[in-house]
């Protein structure tokens, strides 16, 4: 039923030192699937992305990329396989908007792709709203400016795999919307997509899969609908949250409950 | 906070760079034939041309009129006007490479202590009188300091993918500090002769350059500017982090290795005969950057033809200033360099919004 998984993360633990950072992580990644992690700060969120890209070492358990073992192949070749967001947006040198995103297309210089790369690069730059950005210089953009310009780099190298970790950190509502409809849009072109995203009510929204993570550990993994339950949720994250249908457009809501001011003072 | 021009069109750039590199190439030859000319014994630039075209082969232009002119010019001034250029292209190509990959613009070889590691190793060699590999003998040693130096450079200023200013200026103090103390060791065990020998290698100079140095340097300057151009493209993807790089197919561990190397074999080929000459990495890819962009792959070609001309007209300047006494080379540009990189320091520092 299930197309093959594009990824696979099989009895994954992590440690450094004494702190066990993932225990006994079981995940499938899977093409035409956007799946968002979520869970409270320290949960392990960022590692498990890491994991995914290739980039953390596991002590035990295994990650697998089409099958393969991640940490195995490559550089140049997992370059082609995935593309990876990170929630900083770095960069040493003044390079211009337009340079940044050029340097997704990386991993496919001396290729036949490589002929469509300025269509590319023009099209990532259009579907992420920063045509208009094209000639600044990066160090000078918004945090939010560079969140979706470090996107288009990403979007721009056409993988077949895109993690995104954080990638609304510091964007607008209209910018987080219209990223994640991107997000989306990758995924039903058949793109297996990951996001690390905090914001309960946008993994709702947006993903086909919803895996909560809490203490290292998966606490539930499914549909949006199976897994934002109220009961869950309170508990993984120490706070009372609720989960309601929005009256007219029946989208799950998720929203923590508040104590008034004069209780917290009482 | 001051934005620098945000919004430079990209054809401003382009016609810009056309300008750089023409400018530069006509500077460079002016700078040869007139450096080549100038002297205790003068000789007109047609006849410098006429003297170099006959040298390979092509009869045209005026010898010159001077009877040991021609001589002159190809056993002393010839050899000298390669070895500048020689010598600014690799400290220039070794500057910007460096820092590529310390991801940091005030990374340069003088300044980090990788030319005083190599001239420790080379100051070896003329205290202990060392001729095993002959020639090659010198710069083979001050490569191996160099890439020693580099190395533990590196090792000690990196932290989380990433070179901070002040770590990175820390450890050069540090760096040099050893490294001027060794120096002075080797000064204390030579004999007179050695001795006189080091310290005026040490303050930089290209007095006396004669073509079997220039045969020495100029394949080792080749290999590593050649190393450069093709590792520019990659270069450019580690501005966005070891991580980010590593996620566009850029093997980082190797292309440190590559890199370092590549930095210690450049500030070997202008140490090994010519001594300190500091600052020529830092000044000169840093102009460049402004005109051409932080793209290494036009930034490395601006950089080895603009070192080329610094060191030209410097060592023009070095004979020139003081009649009948040669200011060494090292001095000038760091008088120059020094308060630039204090400024650059400053700049840094306003940008980054603290010492980061």
């Amino acid at each position: 039923m299930s197309p093959r998984a594009a990824l696979q993360v099989i009895g994954a633990c992590v440690e450094y030192g004494p702190a066990t950072i993932l225990r006994d992580i079981d995940l499938d990644v899977r093409p035409g699937e956007l799946l968002v992690l979520v869970g409270p700060n320290g949960a392990g969120k960022s590692t498990l992305l890491g994991v995914l890209a290739g980039d953390v070492e596991l002590t035990r358990g295994r990650a697998l990329i089409d099958g393969e073992p991640i940490r195995s192949r490559r550089a140049s070749e997992l370059a082609r396989r995935r593309s990876v967001l990170l929630q900083e947006h770095r960069l040493s040198f003044p390079f211009t908007v337009t340079e940044v995103v050029a340097m997704g297309r990386a991993p496919w210089h001396g290729r036949d792709e490589s002929d469509a790369d300025e269509a590319v690069i023009a099209d990532a730059m259009r579907r992420t709203d920063v045509e208009h950005l094209s000639d600044r210089r990066f160090p000078t953009l918004s945090g939010g400016e560079k969140g979706r310009a470090s996107f288009a780099r990403v979007m721009a190298q056409e993988a077949p795999i895109v993690l995104l970790d954080e990638p609304t950190a510091a964007l607008d509502i209209a910018h987080q919307e219209a990223l994640l409809t991107e997000a989306r849009r990758l995924s039903r072109e058949g793109r297996a997509v990951v996001a690390v995203l905090h914001d309960l009510s946008l993994a709702a929204a947006y993903a086909d899969r919803v895996c909560v993570l809490a203490g290292g550990q998966v606490r539930a993994d499914g549909s949006p609908e199976d897994v934002l339950r109220p009961d869950l949720l309170s508990d993984v994250y120490g706070h009372p949250v609720d989960v309601f249908t929005h009256p007219r457009t029946g989208d799950l809501i998720v929203s923590p409950l508040r104590t008034p001011v004069e209780e917290v003072a009482r | 906070m001051t934005v620098v021009d945000p919004t430079i069109s990209a054809r401003f750039r382009v016609s810009a760079t056309v300008i750089l590199f023409a400018g530069l190439s006509v500077a460079l030859v002016f700078l040869a034939v007139i450096s080549a000319g100038t002297g205790q014994l003068s000789i007109p630039p047609a006849e410098v041309l006429g003297s170099f075209l006959h040298g390979i082969g092509i009869d045209a232009g005026p010898m010159p009129t001077h009877p040991s002119g021609d001589a002159a010019l190809w056993s002393i001034r010839f050899p000298r006007v390669a070895m500048a250029m020689i010598v600014g292209a690799a400290l220039a190509a070794a500057g910007a490479l460096m820092q590529g990959v310390f991801g940091n613009p005030l990374a340069e070889p003088g300044v980090i202590g990788v030319s005083s590691g190599a001239a420790v190793a080379a100051a070896g060699a003329m205290v202990f009188g060392w001729t095993a590999l002959g020639t090659w003998t010198v710069p083979a040693l001050a490569f191996v300091g160099g890439l020693i130096t580099t190395v533990a450079v590196y090792l000690l200023s990196r932290s989380d993918g990433r070179t901070e200013v002040v770590t990175l200026v820390l450890t050069g103090i540090a760096v040099n500090a050893v490294t001027g103390a060794l120096l002075a060791l080797m000064m204390f065990l030579a004999d007179q002769q050695a001795r006189e020998e080091i310290v005026f290698w040490q303050l930089g100079s290209l007095n006396g350059t004669r073509w079997a140095y220039v045969g020495v340097v100029a394949p080792l300057a080749l290999v590593g500017v050649v190393g450069c151009f093709l590792l520019s493209r990659k270069l450019d993807l580690l501005a966005l982090g070891d991580r980010s790089a590593r996620h566009l197919g850029v093997d980082v561990e190797r292309l440190r290795i590559t890199a370092i190397t590549l930095v210690a074999l450049l500030t070997a080929a202008a140490v090994a005969f010519c001594g300190i000459i500091a600052f020529v990495g830092l000044v000169v890819p840093h102009l460049m950057r402004m005109v051409v962009g932080p793209g290494h792959r036009l930034l490395m070609p601006a950089s080895v033809l603009g070192g080329a001309v610094l060191l030209l007209a410097a060592d023009l300047v070095a004979r020139t200033a003081v009649p009948y006494a040669e200011l060494p080379i090292g001095m000038l540009t760091s008088l120059i360099g020094g308060p630039m990189f204090f400024w650059l320091l400053r700049r840094t520092r306003r940008t980054a919004g603290g010492w980061a």
